[in-house]
């Protein structure tokens, strides 16, 4: 019997990793927070709405995001994009993620071997 | 219920700087707007509001720098630190209570006084362990927000610590300082009775206890004692200091310690034979409620005393000896 709690906590500290690249993959167009959530949960990203929304404040304290508040509807929303420094780092994000894929599937096979 | 709503985002930014409040507090309330999509049951409220999260996390969330008071990095070396200074406030605490409330009791009765004196002694051990706390813990949070910044710490190799000798009776520490704290307590205030032997120690005037009649000492010959005394105080003090240094019996400690008994029992024992160190007159003010002559008084008194400094110097010598055999066992084990 394995700890499934051990488990799960290394589970989602693999993921949490991962969140960073899931969100900014996103923000090629504008999106306010709730589409954000949404739109990842339909391609099965699951990130909590409580974790999601600071985030996305700290990555645009951080220039990767800009941000507009859009009054014309008829309630307020803060829509984000990635800026254009958003736009490399996650050019550059998304080469350190195939590497990353290359290296584990190379160390996966040297073990089934 | 739109209140729960306010409530819950006052709860998270409350807790953030000036600067990202209103910010926030627009933007939150806007998501839970759109969670809510339209249904504005107090229910669903509920949903959202427990899906978002505890006030509290969400607001650690925003707030993106973690804050500590003492940094992990510090957190052992301040609860070692906290657990030494804390003891020696206490015992100081305990010695000078129980002085204190022993010489100067305000209970009129004995079992008035022992009540006074253990429950005034339990407040001050108290106070004092607090106080010891609060200032460790503030040093504490001093060094640890100074270092906060830098993040690489500069450290030389140089500076580990020397690994524990194997094959050594080790002294804890803890031991050695209390032992320090209380030979300087008690050294000092032994020194300073017999300093003002005049005042304290003797028969006093009838129910006036601010004047003494007759003094117990013979001033002149206590005197001569006081530097002796000090001598052995220092030789304690010195015996401590280097039980920390070194945190284990070695030669050095284990000489220092048999010089320094010897010598209280040599003090003890030119103490004890001195006929002259009590003031015969005191004896004499004794004999006169008494059916027993200042004569017997005194020769009592002084066997007495003999008989004490031999069972010390017995008790000394066991000590010395085991611990010679404590320091020098390991060296032939070898």
């Amino acid at each position: 019997m394995i700890d499934q709690e051990i488990f799960n906590n290394m589970k989602s500290e693999l993921r949490r990793g991962t969140q960073i690249l899931a969100v900014l993959s996103q923000l090629n167009q504008n999106q306010y927070g709730y589409s954000l959530l949404q739109n990842l949960e339909e391609k099965n990203i699951n990130i909590e709405a409580g974790t999601l929304y600071p985030l996305l404040r700290r990555l645009e304290s951080q220039g990767l995001l800009k941000s507009e508040w859009d009054t014309t509807e008829s309630r307020p929303r803060k829509y984000y994009l990635l800026s254009d420094d958003g736009k490399t780092i996650y050019q550059l994000l998304v080469e350190e993620w195939k590497k990353i894929m290359d290296e584990m599937n190379n160390l996966f096979k040297g073990d089934t071997k | 219920m739109k209140n729960l709503i306010e409530r819950y985002v006052y709860d998270v930014t409350r807790r953030l700087t000036e600067a990202q409040k209103s910010e926030v507090s627009k933007e939150l309330t806007a998501n839970i707007e759109d969670m809510l999509s339209e249904d504005h049951s107090e229910d669903n409220i509920k949903k959202v509001l427990i899906e978002l999260g505890n006030p509290r996390i969400l607001a650690t969330n925003y707030r993106q720098k973690p804050r500590y008071l003492i940094s992990p990095d510090w957190m052992e070396d301040y609860l070692q630190t906290l657990k030494i200074v804390i003891v020696i406030f206490a015992s100081i605490a305990l010695v000078f209570g129980l002085i204190e409330h022993i010489m100067n009791p305000e209970a009129e009765n004995i079992v008035g006084i022992i009540f006074e004196v253990f429950f005034s002694v339990v407040g001050e051990i108290i106070q004092s362990a607090f106080s010891a706390f609060a200032i460790v813990t503030l040093i504490f949070a001093g060094i640890s927000a100074s270092q906060q910044n830098d993040k690489c710490l500069q450290w030389n190799p140089d500076k580990l610590p020397e690994l524990p000798k194997e094959n050594v009776k080790k002294i804890s520490k803890v031991e050695s300082i209390v032992g320090l704290t209380l030979s300087v307590i008690f050294g000092t205030l032994f020194v300073y009775f017999m300093w003002r032997n005049q005042t304290f120690i003797g028969w006093f005037d009838g129910d006036n206890f601010n004047t003494v009649k007759v003094v117990f000492f013979n001033a002149t010959e206590i005197a001569k004692f006081i530097p002796l005394y000090i001598i052995s105080v220092l030789l304690s003090v010195t015996v401590n200091l280097l039980k920390i240094k070194y945190g284990h019996w070695n030669l050095s400690v284990a000489t220092v310690h048999t010089i320094e008994q010897v010598f209280s029992v040599i003090i003890l024992f030119l103490f004890a034979t001195n006929s002259n160190i009590v003031n015969y007159d005191f004896w004499i003010e004794a004999a006169s409620y008494t059916t027993i002559t200042a004569e017997q008084f005194s020769e009592g008194f002084s066997k007495g005393f003999i008989g004490l400094a031999w069972f010390v110097s017995v008790m000394s010598a066991i000590d010395i000896l085991s611990i010679w055999v404590k320091t020098l066992k390991p060296k032939f084990k070898r």
